[in-house]
């Protein structure tokens, strides 16, 4: 799955989570300053996430989780490491 | 009711409603791990004789739940011995009755750290991994939660506490999937009650509508529906099982 596509599936997360359209999402929207994402939210992103690309990231990656480009990189990140 | 192959934590599951639960969960099929603190002997001969027709895994296992590190253990221990976890009976609860001016602060304060305490540690060590699968709680609160006993502030405010903790949890972790609810139950005939003379139980159950005590199992039978795969529409809500005592 490419960088784009990935960007894409995570806006889509987080905008289901905040109940807003996908569009209305920047990739560098601050999720608990922009979007009002606090901790609770983020762990339902997170877990959403963690499902969709089959990953585990971890409650102690939350606070990496600041904006839909970070989870991107955390994403790959992790793929890379497992594939690896 | 399906909960066969289920695995859940029931904490004080050696003496009283704790123990009709678990022996309710094992006749289901369940693999259940039950907590005691004193009673060694007494849990030990519960699960032997137990294990002699449940399918299911019975485990006693020795834990003080009234503090974080015995709560985490406790859910580690029962994921370890069951390959996971689909949900935790809140139940261990102490007594510490007297009137409140004359209440000492360790009578409060025991009360409050098992009844209160205990189900906030065990919980949230619980609810950190099952955010992934969901799952279900049911917190054992009382009547004298929902109203007020006299010689029992300690024991009244960690009931209703735990009334009002299972509502809030229940709204933080419904998009989880993650069911929360409590039972109050009222007398009851446990070895609490078994202990009264029959005039003090008589003049119990003239108080209630029904005219007689609840038997542990209809609290546990209650217990192992909110568990089971037919109450999947119910959250942050109180059960109360009394005879009518507080309608």
């Amino acid at each position: 799955m490419q960088r784009e596509a990935i960007l894409e599936q995570v806006i889509k997360m987080v905008a289901e989570v905040v109940e807003c359209e996908p569009s209305e999402i920047t990739p560098n929207a601050s999720l608990p300053d922009e979007l009002g994402i606090d901790s609770l939210m983020g762990l339902e992103v997170l877990v959403m996430v963690e499902r969709f690309f089959g990953i585990k990231l971890g409650e102690e990656q939350l606070h990496l989780m600041t904006t839909p480009e970070r989870i991107t990189d955390l994403v790959i990140g992790n793929k890379e490491a497992v594939a690896a | 009711m399906n909960l066969a192959g289920k695995n859940y934590i029931v904490t004080g599951g050696s003496r009283g409603l704790g123990k009709s639960i678990v022996s309710v969960l094992a006749e289901h099929g369940c693999n259940v791990l039950f907590t005691y603190l004193n009673s060694k002997e007494e849990a030990k001969q519960f699960a032997d004789q137990l294990a002699l027709t449940a399918s299911g895994k019975i485990v006693p296992y020795r834990a003080d739940v009234s503090n974080p590190e015995g709560a985490a253990a406790t859910i580690e221990t029962a994921i370890a011995e069951f390959g996971g976890l689909n949900g935790i009976v809140n139940n261990a609860g102490i007594t510490k009755d007297g009137a409140f001016f004359k209440m000492s602060r360790s009578d409060w304060s025991s009360v409050i750290d098992t009844n209160l305490n205990g189900v906030f540690y065990l919980s949230q060590a619980y609810l950190q991994k099952a955010v992934r699968g969901g799952g279900k709680i049911v917190n054992m609160s009382s009547v004298s939660g929902v109203k007020g006993m006299k010689g029992q502030a300690n024991y009244c405010a960690s009931k209703g506490g735990l009334i009002a903790l299972t509502k809030s949890l229940a709204l933080e972790y419904a998009r989880f999937n993650i069911q929360i609810n409590a039972i109050a139950p009222g007398y009851i005939e446990t070895d609490m009650v078994d202990h009264m003379e029959s005039k003090t139980k008589d003049l119990l159950t003239k108080d209630i509508p029904l005219r007689r005590l609840g038997a542990p199992r209809e609290v546990a039978n209650m217990t192992a529906f909110l568990l089971s795969d037919l109450c999947e529409y119910l959250t942050g809500q109180t059960i109360i099982i009394d005879g009518g005592l507080t309608v």
